[in-house]
């Protein structure tokens, strides 16, 4: 560059984003979609509506946005050498879609979660079973679960994850004498063990 | 190579406008053509985003040097 020459005129802050490698806003915004999925597979009966919504939105932008550029960058020259550079980035979405898809597959979120929180579940459980009847426990976390109706059953305990489903509710069901009683709007679905996922349907 | 029309900021507010669509209008047609709608305008964005990169460069390259 000559000594006199100025400086090449600034990029406009969107054009620099497009044909930037995916940075500050979309790998943080894939993460977090990452993490909105995983929660939701690790609660019975998948997680909130809510978050569900929030997390199609997320996905819907994310996949556009990063498979545009991609596109884009592979079919020209001055994008391909960007995409040699920074391939770090442009290989971590791709990396985090593929394990996050992968673990879901295999169950790997609810087996976890369940799996760290079984023994204090199960001290729950035994300390409502052999408790008075008509008690109602008083909302609480216990293991990595956000619990709500705490009860006991004829042959064991019941409780729900707060924020879990849309109009049916999702909770953990423990009954050592085998199946829970049938009820209407009910239906239990065996996991191991004593252990049922409860569904209270609307 | 054809320049794109328009600019990267109304490609992207096309991309985005669609999926208003996509919540509020699910059917058997909208929601395979808004996705694709989509990405269409995204990649129109990006193309002329690239193309206003490599305008801004080519001009500042035949610039005199003050």
């Amino acid at each position: 560059m000559p000594e006199n020459a100025s400086p090449p005129p600034p990029l406009p802050a969107l054009t620099r984003i497009l044909i930037g490698p995916p940075g500050k806003v979309l790998l943080p915004l894939i993460a977090l979609l990452a993490l909105i999925i995983l929660n939701n597979s690790s609660l019975p009966g998948g997680g909130s509506f809510q978050l569900l919504l929030m997390g199609l939105g997320l996905a819907y932008g994310t996949i556009i946005v990063w498979v545009a550029r991609f596109v884009v960058a592979l079919f020209r020259s001055d994008g391909r050498s960007m995409l040699r550079r920074h391939w770090v980035r442009w290989a971590a979405a791709p990396v985090m879609a593929v394990a996050v898809i992968g673990s879901v597959y295999a169950d790997l979120p609810f087996s976890a979660r369940f799996a760290l929180s079984e023994s204090s579940l199960e001290s729950l459980a035994r300390t409502v079973a052999s408790g008075p009847a008509s008690t109602d426990d008083a909302d609480q976390w216990v293991g990595l679960y956000p619990l709500t109706s705490i009860s006991r059953t004829e042959d064991g305990a019941r409780f729900l994850v707060d924020g879990t489903g849309f109009l049916n509710q999702y909770g953990f069901a423990w009954s050592p004498k085998g199946p829970p009683a049938e009820e209407s709007h009910t239906d239990y679905t065996h996991i191991q063990g004593p252990w049922y996922i409860w569904e209270m349907q609307w | 190579m054809v320049r794109v029309p328009g600019e990267p900021g109304v490609w992207v507010f096309v991309a985005v406008a669609q999926m208003i669509v996509v919540f509020f209008l699910p059917g058997n047609i909208i929601w395979p053509a808004a996705p694709i709608l989509s990405l269409l305008a995204m990649i129109a964005a990006v193309t002329r985003a690239y193309q206003d990169a490599e305008r801004l460069r080519t001009t500042d390259e035949h610039q005199p040097p003050t």
